[in-house]
């Protein structure tokens, strides 16, 4: 079966759908994407040290935090198709948490170590209580209730006196462990690639496992999935759970890079931006999903200097025209088959969820 | 102003704003009732009516470059003005609405509804940035149009401006109704929500019904929002978002796709959120202030959805 369709991409004629294909058959051998990822490493690795620019070191450090804020939407949207519109809700508390546990405006300062993961439990406790209500809920429905998830926890970081009001809280403290203060852009750069790092090797375990397995299964007939005898509402909590928890504890890192935490930063159109990483990206892979939010940070950002507005114009367009033109994204995801190559669709039936995907 | 007059001024208050988010609701839920899906895009028309109207009256020299009359008007000419102001405003939105959908709604007839919703969501933030890209991002302010005369009922002060606005929207919305129930289009547009296929068998074609929807709902939601302007005499692009919330949550609490239920929830949650922000400082000793207003309509949209889903007018859907 594989064989056969690696031979129709060959004989897919000249041109675009010819290269892809090649690519394609490249890209499935195993080695090929190692020494891939080990030269991204690298690379990755190699970026501060080679160039020396404090304001694309922010950029990229705010590309990372959208890359880890992007593979935890990807776990509860992308994996199991829960859309939600109120993600950054979960980022606000990790960073209300930091701000409050350790800046001078608040005197208090507890150590980075024991807020950031804390940070991961209450924003993970609080995906569980988001999680019951909206299990049985879909599309639209979905959409509403974390927005207005999202728009209660904004609401009430913009006018309790506890969280600082609308002018949010300021002179926040860096995280220091092990004797490392981090600081500077480098620092954080560092700090955040680590994050990516531990992320994405735990997702690629989690896809792997049986959960990871189920939450597939969700994602593409949940129907289906119910009949072979999964507990798809458990599974629904879970996934959101899972996906929080890396929202609450970027949100420590946020808050940290910032300095200051607002309410500005955690509106429905910050959501909205994510999920748009995702869906160019390529919805349900991870790699895609980390590589579409690092673009669109890093192409973004510049114009956030010239006017707030295009570059919120250019997200808006670019969301729109993928949505109508290419909903899968950029790299559509894959299915890892039962003798684990890689398949651009499913063995059986086509994408259930709407239009049959293209290759 | 003793207890009994405060109350009836909240009331009056409540029913002001309630007929404001009751027109924006029928957008949301017209759209719904056909597509099946809440075109986040819609607050955004909100905003697009009076900026149009204002841009207009600018060209025309009734105003000048802070948006203040300096043609003077006699009553008759005021409200003349004011008609045509909610027709253009309205008529405005409505083509704006008219292009969304051909642009946007209709290449994803037949897509994932994640696909539909990113549209829509892609589609509000396009537009109101660039309704601030072409109309400036300052608050504008909004010319006086409307009668200045305050008259007092049961000791609460109502000002001549709300009792013009509330007419005008209940001959829009009587308007509507009648469209909706007495006319072919009307019919049409329902026979449409109801079963697209068995109602192209039967004659009508959900393409233009689905156009006239997507006319109707957005001019509603733009006189709404020329209303409002002129009420509150100001006008911002960003006035779309909150509203624009609301007014979903207005058409969930009547029962999604149901007209009458977008009237009555819409009132309602006017009237209920006027009352709890009147009353929350009292209550709480000025603890907790006015400035939860907005919050309450989030939380009675999720009270509703646990007690009772399907809205108050709403037909129960059956789960997945």
């Amino acid at each position: 079966m594989a064989d056969q369709s690696r031979t129709e991409h060959n004989k897919a004629g000249r041109g675009w759908s010819f290269l892809v294909g090649r690519l394609t058959q490249i890209w499935s051998q195993a080695w090929v994407r190692r020494i891939v990822l080990l030269a991204v490493g690298v690379a990755l690795l190699a970026i501060p040290k080679v160039w020396h620019s404090n304001y694309w070191m922010r950029i990229l450090d705010q590309a990372g935090l959208s890359v880890i804020m992007a593979l935890g939407l990807n776990i509860i949207a992308g994996y199991t198709g829960l859309i939600n519109l109120g993600y950054a809700a979960f980022y606000a508390v990790g960073a209300y948490m930091w701000a409050l546990l350790a800046s001078n405006w608040s005197g208090n300062h507890y150590p980075f170590l024991f807020v950031f993961p804390l940070a991961g439990v209450v924003a993970g406790l609080l995906g569980a209580v988001l999680a019951r209500p909206v299990v049985g809920l879909s599309g639209d429905y979905l959409c509403v209730v974390t927005i207005a998830f999202g728009e209660i926890v904004r609401l009430l970081a913009n006018n309790l006196a506890l969280t600082g009001g609308a002018l949010g809280i300021t002179a926040i403290d860096p995280p220091r462990f092990f004797g490392i203060t981090i600081k500077s852009g480098q620092d954080y750069y560092y700090l955040i690639l680590a994050m990516c790092f531990v992320l994405f090797v735990l997702i690629n375990r989690l896809e792997k496992s049986k959960i990871g397995r189920q939450l597939m299964a969700l994602r593409e007939d949940e129907e289906a999935a119910k009949a072979v005898g999964i507990d798809t509402t458990r599974l629904k909590v879970i996934a959101t759970v899972i996906g929080s928890i890396p929202a609450g504890m970027a949100g420590v890192v946020f808050a940290a890079l910032q300095t200051f935490v607002s309410p500005v930063s955690f509106s429905v159109w910050q959501s909205v931006a994510w999920l748009s990483m995702l869906i160019v990206g390529g919805v349900g892979n991870a790699a895609g999903v980390a590589t579409g939010a690092a673009a669109l940070t890093i192409l973004t950002e510049p114009l956030r200097a010239k006017t707030e507005s295009y570059r919120m114009l250019i997200y808006g367009a670019i969301l729109v025209a993928f949505a109508v033109l290419r909903p899968q994204g950029i790299w559509p995801k894959r299915y890892t088959g039962l003798d684990g190559t890689d398949q651009a669709e499913p063995s059986a039936a086509s994408d259930p969820g709407g239009r049959p995907e293209e290759g | 102003m003793n207890v009994y007059s405060a109350f009836v001024q909240q009331l009056i208050n409540g029913v002001s704003i309630g007929f404001v988010y009751a027109l924006i609701a029928l957008g949301y839920t017209m759209v719904y009732g056909v597509l099946r899906m809440i075109n986040f895009a819609h607050g955004q028309l909100f905003t697009i009516g009076p900026m149009v109207i204002l841009t207009l009256l600018e060209m025309t020299h009734l105003t000048d470059h802070f948006h203040r009359l300096i043609v003077p008007l006699s009553p008759a000419q005021a409200f003349l003005v004011l008609v045509l102001a909610i027709v253009v405003g309205g008529a405005a939105a409505g083509v704006v609405g008219l292009i969304t959908e051909r642009v946007a709604y209709r290449p994803l007839r037949k897509a994932s509804s994640m696909a539909m919703i990113l549209a829509a969501l892609g589609l509000s933030i396009f537009m109101q940035n660039a309704t601030m890209l072409i109309f400036g991002a300052e608050t504008k302010g909004f010319p006086k149009l409307l009668p200045t005369a305050r008259f007092r009922v049961f000791g609460a002060i109502v000002s001549g401006s709300q009792v013009v606005i509330a007419a005008i929207t209940v001959v829009l919305l009587a308007a509507l109704f009648y469209f909706v129930n007495r006319t072919y289009w009307g019919r049409s547009m329902r026979a449409v929500a109801e079963d697209k296929e068995a109602a192209s068998l039967m004659g009508a074609n959900p393409t233009q019904a689905i156009a006239l929807i997507f006319l109707i709902g957005p001019a509603l939601g733009g006189a709404s929002g020329v209303l409002y302007s002129m009420q509150y005499q100001r006008a911002i692009y960003s006035m779309g978002n909150v509203i624009g919330m609301k007014g979903w949550i207005v058409s969930i609490l009547g029962g999604i796709g149901n007209l009458k239920g977008a009237v009555v929830a819409g009132l309602l949650l006017g009237i209920v959120e006027t009352f709890i922000t009147g009353y929350l400082p009292v209550v709480t000793g000025g603890a907790l202030g006015t400035e939860y207003r907005d919050v309450f309509a989030f939380l009675l949209l999720i009270l509703m959805l646990f007690v009772r889903p399907q809205g108050l007018f709403g037909e129960t859907v059956q789960a997945k």
